[in-house]
């Protein structure tokens, strides 16, 4: 086993170090072992007094990613978890798929990170800070045994939670909003029966419909390595009790109430308790001395009181930053707090107006879970699972040749920019959707993609206003999915019903974005975007009616022939070429549909994130593909994937006809990409 | 033609009704093009056209320097087909089951087509401003993004009964200014206003708009018992000016309370009415429409002298003096 290193004892000056890390848990380490693999010298101060319990954690697929590209760790024994059952009282069961997770003992964890820091040469100050002076050269760290203090150029602020993304005091950066107070419980538990397989539960007890400020209740029950084990994790905001033992007992009622199969689950293990701090703002980043990460930043999902993946990941956002500016602690910072500030739009967030936004949301998890409208299950995913912040860049872009990448992978990211910097202080969660993958097996099929291939094949140049209308074009796309299929009606309870609400105000508020982008950055595309969707509500419209020739991959055919065209206007390309790249994004349009239709056929997740019955019902799926499991059929799928490889050949025939440029390769790439899941 | 001529001078009487047949036939020649199954949608709305303000605030302004009929018929189309795009999305939103005493377009045509009808009129708008060309299409853009922005904010503050009047009007320059706003804008455009009457004529829109919308909240109370749905709003969470004003005047949680009740569904509204008449919302939601028409006419003193901005002058006025 590896030895912390020791720092100089013999009285001379002490050395300065590059990182100071205070703090041990899982964001300190994290940013540690990044940092030391970097070459940096790094000291952890951690006060190991701090028991721990060993209860079982969820790791979402971002931060299981992040582990297994962790240097030098070793994973312990670990339950995959699959899948997500939804329980809202009073509402259908969601199950949400291709969840990509696992569940692992927190001291386990702690462990592997904690060891895998000291092997790769970290330096250990078994101590508590106690306090930070600022000088010229960096950071001068006191503690309370040891009489030198530590020096280092920089600081990572990561001691903030117990576990449980409990916080163990305001630090000062309270918001105007104070009073709400957040709480998790958690502990091992067991029972005689138990479901056994890799889904785990989650049970949320929403607020009251017309009281801004009543308590919410999410309650997960995550199965653990050692069978037949759950650790239930009780998170609850607006809370005024003190009691643990009632509010563990409380949630597990509700479990009992709610899901199958946990009658007789009972605490097996210490009940840990802790204060959540939900209470991230850029401000609280940007007044830190230092780099504040996880819980110490107040990095706490308010619907799940997940904290631990934006622990993992803000570490090793803190560990880039540093890396990339070791000598200058200020930009560090200022890198940082753009980058976090930038990925975690919407999460997290503390304000008069979050604490609205935050119950709407929970409205919209409770009115939604009645649909499998693509807008809706793609808004509640953005919510639970606020996954894919390293899924920002495109596969498709792994198989372009150096030159195009170097081209599209940096123009994906600045469209992601202009939608985020577009719509998140209004509507954070859009923007977490819009940037969000949406899960492991998640390709994220970009249409500013097809814009730019769209741009090069008809002789154009990438200029800046193409991220900027890249960005529009993808809002856009967002919002006209909003109008396509219906939501059901809701109205159980006074009020508005946030299904129907996030899709008409969510729609309208995207649509509106992208025409002022686009009427601002591409004047002259802004009659071909009216056009566009005009187009489109009058296809769909038909679809609807059942007229006859408007078969369902119209509609699809038309939003996907809009970024193709966007792109050969911007390029002033001539009309048999615009034609041509018309008749490509319709084909990649026709595709997009069919391998939904395979995909949702052989039982996988669809693109759409929807359902068969969903797509069958709002005739948006091709006419003959039957709702029911029993009568779906082998032919069907053929079909589907008969009518896929169909339209790729129509696009690979539609890029014949464009002239030789880069821009071909990339529409192929996209192509390719659109059709691939058909043939798996 | 000569008709065209007179109105380019700005000489002739405005004729209101030729003028709104006029813009009904522009829109009308819009919406054929969307089909036998989305026209019927949205030809409620455009058959059976409101009051017509904005359009008319276009041709106002308009008057106040040279424009051809044509083009200041087509910004009245852009405005009113905006109009109608939020009121097919707004009647889903509120759930309401009438609009202009006839069935809404969701309840007569399903939700779905009624919003793909709302969609529609806005991009029908945006192809009309694109072909007004660049300036027309920059201020309907901005005013398209700042009402859905509006929107959200408006539906984002259910049931929040600590909300404060200068915060609610912040709500309404989202929601109702910006069309007003716009109207006065296009007719600016399509007139080749020069700048500082531009200015002068955007911001006397929008707060023309607050007004307008701290007032029809006024009627909704005042109007409460006498048949129309004016609970409805209130049922949602949706609480306006007066509301507003009397919980803030309050010292007592009583309103609150009763808003607040899961109970409430707005079809009594006595209680209500009572509650906001004592606290005295109506008396200080109008103080506050009054000061928005202040401010409005203040703006029109950068605008040349005329019949244009006597008809501007006279629009505010009625409003402020309009009965309850």
């Amino acid at each position: 086993m590896t030895r912390a290193r020791a720092f100089t004892s013999d009285g001379s000056e002490p050395p300065l170090l590059d990182v100071a890390v205070i703090g041990g848990g899982p964001a300190g380490c994290s940013a540690a072992i990044r940092l030391a693999s970097g070459g940096l010298d790094v000291a952890i101060v951690n006060d190991a007094s701090g028991t721990q319990s060993n209860f079982d954690v969820l790791l979402t697929s971002v931060s299981a990613q992040a582990l297994r590209e962790t240097p030098t760790l070793e994973l312990a024994v670990h339950q995959a978890i699959e899948t997500i059952r939804l329980r809202i009282p009073g509402r259908p069961l969601r199950t949400i798929d291709d969840v990509g997770a696992f569940s692992l003992g927190r001291g386990v964890l702690n462990d592997a990170l904690f060891f895998a820091a000291m092997s790769l040469g970290v330096r250990l100050r078994a101590d508590t800070a106690t306090a930070i002076d600022r000088a010229e050269w960096g950071f001068e760290i006191h503690s309370a045994e040891k009489r030198t203090p530590l020096r280092a150029r920089h600081l990572i602020l990561a001691g903030g939670g117990g576990g449980l993304g409990a916080s163990p005091a305001a630090d000062g950066t309270d918001t105007d909003d104070g009073a709400r107070r957040a709480l998790a419980v958690a502990a091992r538990c067991a029972g005689e029966s138990s479901p056994g397989d890799t889904g785990m539960e989650m049970v949320f007890v929403p607020p009251d419909a017309t009281a801004l400020r009543t308590p919410a209740l999410s309650v997960w029950a995550v199965p653990g390595p050692a069978e037949g084990t759950f650790t239930v994790r009780v998170a609850v905001s607006n809370y005024e009790g003190e009691d643990h033992e009632a509010l563990l007992a409380h949630g597990l009622d509700a479990l009992r109430a709610e899901a199958p199969g946990f009658g007789e689950l009972r605490p097996i293990g210490p009940l840990v308790a802790g204060e959540l701090d939900t209470g991230y703002s850029r401000l609280r980043l940007e007044d830190a001395e230092g780099l504040l990460v996880g819980d110490a930043a107040g990095l706490v999902n308010p619907f799940t009181g997940e904290g631990l993946s934006y622990a993992l990941e803000s570490g090793a956002l803190a560990a880039a930053a540093v890396l990339a500016h070791r000598d200058k602690p200020a930009a560090a910072q200022h890198a940082y707090v753009r980058r976090i500030d930038f990925l975690f739009a919407g999460n997290v967030e503390a304000s008069r107006r979050a604490v609205r936004r935050d119950h709407l949301a929970w409205r919209f998890l409770s009115d939604a879970a009645e649909s499998d409208h693509p807008f809706l299950a793609k808004g509640r995913r953005a919510i639970l699972l606020p996954e894919g912040l390293r899924g920002i860049t495109d596969p498709l872009i792994a198989q372009l040749d150096s030159q195009l990448q170097a081209l599209a992978g940096p123009f994906l990211v600045a469209c992601d920019e202009v939608m985020v910097s577009t719509i998140r202080d209004d509507w954070p969660f859009l923007a977490r959707m819009a940037v969000s993958g949406a899960g492991r097996s998640d390709e994220r099929l970009r249409p500013a993609l097809l814009m730019l291939g769209a741009a090069l094949a008809a002789g154009g140049e990438l200029d800046v206003r193409c991220a900027t209308l890249g960005g529009g074009l993808e809002l856009a796309m967002m919002g006209a999915l909003a109008f396509l299929g219906a939501a059901p009606d809701v109205q159980e309870q006074r009020g508005l019903d946030w299904s129907q609400v996030s899709i008409v105000v969510g729609g309208d508020f995207l649509l509106g974005q992208a025409a002022r982008l686009i009427a601002t950055f591409g004047p002259t595309v802004s009659w071909a975007f009216a056009e566009w969707l005009a187009d489109l509500a009058t296809l769909r419209a038909q679809r609807i009616a059942g007229c006859p020739g408007v078969p369902a991959d119209a509609t699809s055919a038309a939003l996907y022939e809009f970024p193709a065209r966007l792109g050969a206007e911007l390029a002033g390309a001539d009309a048999t070429t615009v034609e041509a790249l018309r008749d490509f994004g319709s084909e990649c349009g026709r595709a997009f549909l069919h391998v939904d239709e395979v995909l949702a056929l052989t039982g996988r997740r669809t693109r759409l994130d929807t359902t068969l019955e969903f797509l069958a019902a709002n005739r948006l799926a091709t006419d003959g593909i039957a709702p029911d499991e029993a009568a779906r059929t082998a032919e069907q799928v053929t079909a589907a994937r008969a009518a896929t490889a169909q339209a790729e050949q129509q696009g690979r025939a539609a890029v014949e006809r464009l002239s030789g440029s880069p821009g071909r390769e990339l529409l192929e790439a996209f192509l390719v990409g659109v059709c691939g899941p058909a043939q798996v | 033609m000569s008709d065209a001529t007179a109105e380019e001078t700005g000489s002739v009487a405005f004729d209101p009704v030729a003028f709104a047949k006029q813009v009904s036939e522009r829109i009308r020649s819009l919406t054929r093009s969307l089909g036998p199954e989305l026209e019927p949608v949205v030809a409620g709305l455009v058959e059976r056209p409101g009051k017509r303000l904005r359009s008319q605030l276009v041709a106002h302004c308009a008057s106040l320097g040279e424009a051809s009929s044509q083009k200041v018929v087509r910004a009245g189309a852009v405005v009113e087909l905006l109009q109608v795009a939020s009121l097919l999305h707004d009647d889903v939103v509120d759930q309401a089951e009438t609009r202009r005493h006839a069935p809404s377009a969701h309840v007569a045509h399903g939700v779905e087509s009624a919003l793909l009808g709302g969609v529609a009129c806005f991009a029908l708008a945006g192809l009309e401003a694109a072909e007004l060309g660049g300036p027309a299409n920059r201020v309907t853009s901005r005013a398209v993004a700042d009402l859905s922005r509006g929107e959200m904010l408006d539906v984002e503050r259910a049931f929040d009964v600590e909300l404060s009047a200068a915060d609610y009007l912040a709500v309404v320059e989202g929601k109702t200014a910006p069309l007003f706003r716009v109207s006065c804008e296009l007719g600016a455009v399509v007139a080749y206003l020069p700048t500082e009457v531009s200015r002068a004529v955007a911001a006397f829109g929008a707060d023309l708009g607050v007004a307008f919308q701290v007032l029809d909240d006024c009627l909704d109370i005042e109007a409460a018992g006498t048949g129309k749905p004016a609970g409805r709003d209130m049922a949602l969470g949706l609480l306006g000016a007066p509301v507003l004003c009397a919980l803030q005047a309050a010292d007592d949680r009583e309103l609150a309370d009763v808003l607040l009740s899961p109970e409430f569904d707005g079809s009594d509204m006595s209680q209500v009415c009572e509650l906001v008449e004592r606290h005295g919302g109506i008396a200080a939601a109008r103080a506050l429409a009054a000061e928005r028409i202040e401010r409005a006419l203040d703006a029109l003193e950068a605008v040349p002298a005329g019949p244009g901005r006597d008809r501007l002058e006279a629009i505010a006025q009625q409003l402020v003096g309009a009965p309850a």
